[in-house]
């Protein structure tokens, strides 16, 4: 139990809970615009890192222009995933838009096994793989970038919706679509522009934590899983909450399976989901919301 | 009665196919396949009800299918148990781990059990896979025993095909029973509608933990079935996610909500891999891809589509025939409303009750953050009398109505009911004590006929339960027989009578008012809360609701009503309570509140003084 262990872990959790914040502002974001569980939030990290290990093993394409190409094409890809999976079925209940948001998760799955076969790949570093001695405690830089990368895009983001028209005009849109169409906002517009924006934030997360694991199909499943239980830890619907909840989430994951069992890692999260729902449930920030009669 | 002969011939067309089928299919390997395929279709069956009737998305359908699988292998395999014990096990297993999963998160609306339900199979899986000491980890349970007849062993799969096709027919028969029935109705309200399900007496966190563990139990009794089958080997990576994906599919392929639909689904998707094994590599793609179609061009799946053949209908008509006249039988109830007729000659003095006060609030309050929506109020409502609660928009007459329900929970406050406080009770708790409502913008069950929507008001007058629906005992039939008979009284009451197949939200507006009416008075409520119960009627229909709620009133019900229109107001109250900005500023009998200088001001303007 010496304190410079324990201090690595706390990195380590940082990093894999910053990944999971990012990912989890994507549910948040798209849940908030259009009242919709994305159960494909997940793929939304695993497809840009599919895209950036091909476009860096097969293409050699140098590590920044890959950021860029993977980051327009998520946005892209967000607006077509909206258009499939959302867009023809807006005006009906939930559930059949999470069913088949479900759908499109499993054929991104199964289509990347397809394309890109059923090996686990492994994605170049950016960073030099050899630990950095931070006063006695090592830290794999990885781990630093992801965090400082995290920071600035939540700080991006918060100048984004604070002090842009357009980031105004999609907190409109998701507070009230009626209202924002009388204002003349194009909510369909906005609507697209919020998943774009919502895998772009993937395919931060997927770009950022390649190289740490293999890149598999699976691996945007479990992160996604996860960013849901943050979402939910935090508070259903808020933005502080998601990200705060998936920091929470990642270093309990990391301490819970040092001290109390390795092989049972992926349960922690749901453990903790069930912990809250039971105790807590509008989570550590969420406000009671009452229906209206 | 014919219907009776109807019900053989199908239960004879059945015996006969299933009696015949393994002359004609001598191939084990589709003999194990059909197996399969109905160890799916229970699985199927059983989200059926927690998804199709329910409306709550489970996502662990091939878990408890696991856990079914496993309970039976390592209690016949490890305890040498024998393979019957294991099939009670197992659904009983299974339905514990739904009960277990479905407090915490059913208690909430909305996608929760659907995230959980995948947490539960991941779990699930790193138990299977990691205590290697109970389930043999990743190698799998093996030499899985066959259950046993007598000294027969039924390790031909034509002989197991017996005990699944029996399971199949017996459980399909239960879900179709259960579909018609209280508990089935109240699984359906909660999906039409969570609010106006709870309003209407139903508990829906008790039902949906019901409807899952049901479900649950399903899964494990197709498990069962499974492990006892075919290659009498189990291992974890069959109760996948993707399994239960593929369940889902089968479930809304055959059309959610449909007991036939979901085996026909479940088989279908059987078979179809093995016809198309050329797919090989990518069918969870084309799975994938089906279920977005799906969704998107026939949300009613396979038995949608037979429905509005033609064929169906006609044979639908055929079977209706006479199985309508048997029901019509038990409506034999007295008509007494008068309505649509002539407009009554009825006296509001007719109404006046003892007098007695049936509801009591005391500084009643309800704050949402700084926003003090209702601000300390006291008021009486007097037994037998109609009241009104008016004031203008925002002076909290609609939080004041749903904290007498139970929607919100007040801030602080007494609210007492005949006697026993209610404040801060469940909707269906108070549904129960004698409070009924209706919603300012309708609630109706809208999928669900306006006979239905009438026989979920009836909710807490009756007690089949699960066993007593599915079973379809002889006590369940008579309470169904006696539910019927007082919704269609109520259904004739409001001037609905002829309607009763009629799909709820296909009704005209007005006509919806009225059913919303008809579902609170099947309630037996001793005080009716209507919601601004006029709101976007014509001057007729207003004038047939003024005659409709003296009606009520000589039954003996009391009627708290909240209103805009106040000719109305005018002229049905006995008393008026006047809100602004969440507190009480006037009370009394109609024609002082018509004078009142206050009022005037705050509310009524001059308009109503001309009038």
């Amino acid at each position: 139990m010496d304190w410079s262990t324990n201090l690595q872990m706390v990195a380590a959790g940082l990093a894999m809970g910053s990944i999971y914040a990012l990912v989890a502002l994507g549910f948040v974001l798209i849940f908030n615009a259009v009242n919709v569980v994305n159960f494909a939030q997940g793929e939304f990290a695993m497809v840009p890192a599919f895209v950036a290990v091909w476009l860096m093993n097969s293409l050699n394409t140098p590590f920044a222009l890959t950021c860029v190409i993977t980051v327009v094409f998520m946005g892209i890809f967000g607006i077509v995933f909206q258009r499939i999976a959302y867009y023809p079925l807006r005006h009906r209940s939930f559930l059949p838009v999470v069913i088949s948001t479900i759908g499109v998760g499993i054929f991104l799955k199964n289509g990347a096994q397809l394309i890109f076969g059923a090996e686990p790949l492994s994605m170049p570093r950016p960073t030099s793989p050899t630990a950095l001695n931070i006063f006695g405690v090592f830290v794999d830089p990885q781990y630093i970038v992801i965090i400082l990368c995290t920071l600035i895009l939540l700080g991006f983001q918060y100048f984004f919706f604070e002090k842009t028209i357009l980031g105004k005009k999609m907190l409109a849109t998701a507070q009230d679509k009626q209202m924002a169409r009388l204002l003349g906002i194009p909510v369909a517009q906005m609507i697209a522009i919020t998943f774009a924006y919502s895998s772009i934030l993937g395919a931060a997360a997927g770009i950022l934590v390649g190289p740490i694991f293999f890149v598999t199909k699976d691996m945007g499943a479990m992160i996604g899983l996860k960013a849901f239980c943050s979402t939910i830890v935090g508070g259903f619907g808020s933005i502080p909450g998601a990200i705060l909840g998936g920091i929470f989430l990642g270093v309990i994951e990391v301490f819970a399976s040092y001290y109390i069992s390795t092989a049972y890692r992926d349960a922690f999260a749901f453990i903790i989901l069930i912990l809250v729902l039971l105790l807590r449930p509008q989570g550590f920030f969420g406000e009671k919301i009452a229906e209206k009669a | 009665m014919k219907t009776i002969m109807k019900n053989l011939l199908i239960l004879a067309a059945v015996v006969v196919t299933v009696l015949l089928l393994p002359r004609f299919v001598t191939s084990n390997y589709w003999l194990n396949l059909i197996n399969l395929s109905i160890s799916f279709s229970i699985a199927c069956l059983g989200l059926n009800i927690v998804l199709g009737f329910a409306g709550q998305l489970s996502l662990a359908q091939a878990a408890f299918w696991g856990v079914g699988a496993y309970t039976s292998a390592i209690l016949t395999t490890q305890l040498g148990l024998p393979v019957w014990a294991g099939m009670f096990a197992a659904f009983f297993m299974a339905a514990l781990c739904g009960v277990l999963l479905g407090i915490p998160t059913l208690k909430l609306s909305g996608h929760y059990l659907a995230m959980a339900t995948i947490g539960f199979g991941i779990i699930l899986q790193l138990i299977l896979v990691n205590e290697i000491w109970l389930t043999k980890g990743s190698d799998g349970i093996t030499t899985i025993p066959s259950p046993w007849i007598g000294s027969l062993e039924l390790k031909d799969p034509g002989a197991f095909f017996y005990v699944a096709a029996v399971s199949l027919i017996l459980l399909s028969w239960g879900t179709i029973h259960l579909k018609n029935s209280r508990v089935g109705r109240a699984f359906m309200a909660i999906r039409e509608n969570e609010m106006a399900a709870g309003a209407m007496g139903v508990d829906t966190t008790y039902y949906k933990v019901m409807a899952f563990a049901l479900s649950a139990g399903y899964g494990g009794f197709g498990g069962w079935m499974f492990a006892h089958s075919g290659s009498h080997y189990i291992s974890p990576d069959t109760f996948s996610f993707e399994q239960s994906v593929i369940l889902l599919v089968m479930t809304v392929l055959g059309g959610n909500g449909s007991v036939i639909g979901s085996i026909v689904g479940a088989t279908l998707l059987t078979m179809l891999p093995e016809v198309l094994r050329f797919l090989k590599d990518s069918y969870m793609m084309v799975y994938a891809a089906g279920i977005v179609a799906i969704m998107i061009f026939m949300p009613s799946g396979i038995a949608g589509l037979v429905k509005s053949m033609p064929l169906t209908l006609r044979l639908r008509t055929w079977w209706n025939a006479d199985s309508r006249g048997g029901r019509q039988v038990g409506g034999g109830a007295s008509p007494r409303g008068t309505y649509p007729g002539k407009k009554a000659a009825f006296q509001p003095e007719d109404c006046a009750g003892s007098g007695e006060v049936l509801l009591t609030v005391k500084g009643l309050a309800k704050h949402f953050g700084g926003l003090k929506a209702v601000d300390g109020v006291d008021m009486e409502v007097r037994r037998g009398e109609i009241q009104a609660l008016i004031g203008p928009n925002g002076s909290g007459k609609t939080t004041i109505l749903n904290m007498l329900s139970g929607l919100y929970v007040p801030t602080a406050g007494e609210i007492i009911l005949g006697g026993a406080a209610i404040a801060g009770k469940k909707p269906h708790a108070i549904t129960s004590l004698g409070m009924a409502r209706t919603f300012q913008n309708i609630r109706l069950f809208g999928e669900l006929t306006v006979l239905e929507n009438v026989l979920i008001g009836r909710h807490c007058h009756s007690r089949a339960g699960l066993l007593a629906s599915i079973l379809h005992l002889p006590s369940q039939k008579a309470e169904e027989a006696g539910i019927r008979a007082k919704a269609l009284e109520m259904l004739e009451f409001v001037g609905l009578k002829g309607k009763e197949d009629a799909q709820a939200n296909s009704l005209p507006y007005g006509q919806q008012r009225l059913l919303e009416l008809a579902r609170a008075l099947a309630s037996d409520p001793q005080l009716l809360l209507l919601d601004e119960p006029a709101a976007g009627l014509n001057a007729a229909e207003t004038e047939a609701l003024v005659d409709l709620l003296f009606q009520i009133c000589t039954r003996g019900i009391t009627i708290l009503l909240v209103e805009h229109d106040m000719n109305l107001v005018m002229n049905v109250s006995d008393h008026i309570t006047v809100l602004n900005f969440g507190r009480k500023i006037a009370e009394g009998p109609a024609e002082e509140i018509e004078k009142n200088r206050e009022v005037v001001d705050a509310y009524l303007g001059t308009e109503v003084g001309n009038a």
